[in-house]
């Protein structure tokens, strides 16, 4: 049976998958970590609360990204619902820290930004938008709500789209 | 300055587990057998993210058949070939590969 590490190198270069998805609320890893960074695809992390039967919060804890961060510094991390429920300065925080790490918004709702994260300006180079669609009715209007808060518009191109095509390489 | 969804999850219908089943009956509040079967291919999914101004989505791989259920790599490799607007990410859960 082939490796975790090994099904990963086939997935990108056999199948062009150009990133990985983890959830260390119930899964469990680490030899991925060094392949993705070899193969320069991007990690998105499970980060905060989970409402589904069988999830484990505590490895939803952001903090364990520091460790990934320092070992992987050219590994780009996503830290995907931003710590959602009580770690959201976790995540701001270590987005702010390190370089390579970012957080996502999927699950969050787009008009309770600047109450979960005041600062969000001087973070928006590392915010990415992200709708977890279908599990929200409408992307569009999770979109105008974002272009409705009180931050910079180079803030919201940022988050709605710049961050991540840099990330992804698209334009 | 394009608009992108880090962040879309299809899993096939029959695989979703009660919890997940009933937080999107939840959002969608309306036969759910209905809702996931429109929006199973990728030219509908396309359709919304155009009539929604998103130019790219990253689309979830979901292994995750005890929690939420299942769109496996496979599934996802093949519904993103449709438009390059799709994108990929592989999920790798070490008990089932």
């Amino acid at each position: 049976m082939a490796s975790p590490a090994e099904e990963l190198e086939r997935w990108v270069k056999g199948l062009g998958f150009r990133g990985l998805k983890l959830y260390p609320t119930y899964q469990h890893f680490y030899p991925l970590y060094a392949r993705a960074e070899e193969l320069g695809i991007p990690v998105i992390i499970h980060t905060g609360s989970s409402v589904f039967r069988g999830s484990r919060l505590k490895y939803g804890d952001p903090l364990f990204i520091d460790d990934l961060a320092v070992d992987f510094p050219n590994l780009v991390l996503i830290q995907v619902h931003s710590g959602r429920g009580f770690w959201y300065d976790r995540a701001f925080f270590l987005a702010r820290l390190h370089e390579n790490v970012y957080m996502e918004i999927a699950g969050l709702p787009p008009q309770k930004l600047l109450t979960y994260f005041p600062d969000l300006e001087r973070n928006s180079a590392k915010v990415l938008f992200g709708s977890d669609w279908p599990g929200v009715r409408s992307i569009k209007a999770n979109i105008e709500a974002l272009r409705a808060l009180p931050i910079s518009e180079e803030a919201k191109r940022k988050v709605l789209g710049e961050n991540a095509a840099r990330i992804l390489g698209v334009e | 300055m394009p608009v992108i969804d880090f962040h879309l999850r299809l899993l096939k219908y029959e695989t979703y587990q009660p919890g997940a089943k009933g937080y999107l009956e939840s959002v969608i509040g309306e036969d759910m057998e209905g809702y996931i079967a429109q929006i199973a291919t990728p030219e509908v999914v396309v359709d919304m993210l155009e009539e929604s101004g998103v130019d790219y989505a990253v689309v979830l791989a979901e292994p995750s058949p005890i929690t939420t259920g299942m769109m496996s790599n496979e599934g996802v490799a093949e519904f993103c070939r449709a438009s390059e607007r799709l994108i990929p990410f592989a999920n790798i859960s070490l008990g089932i590969l």
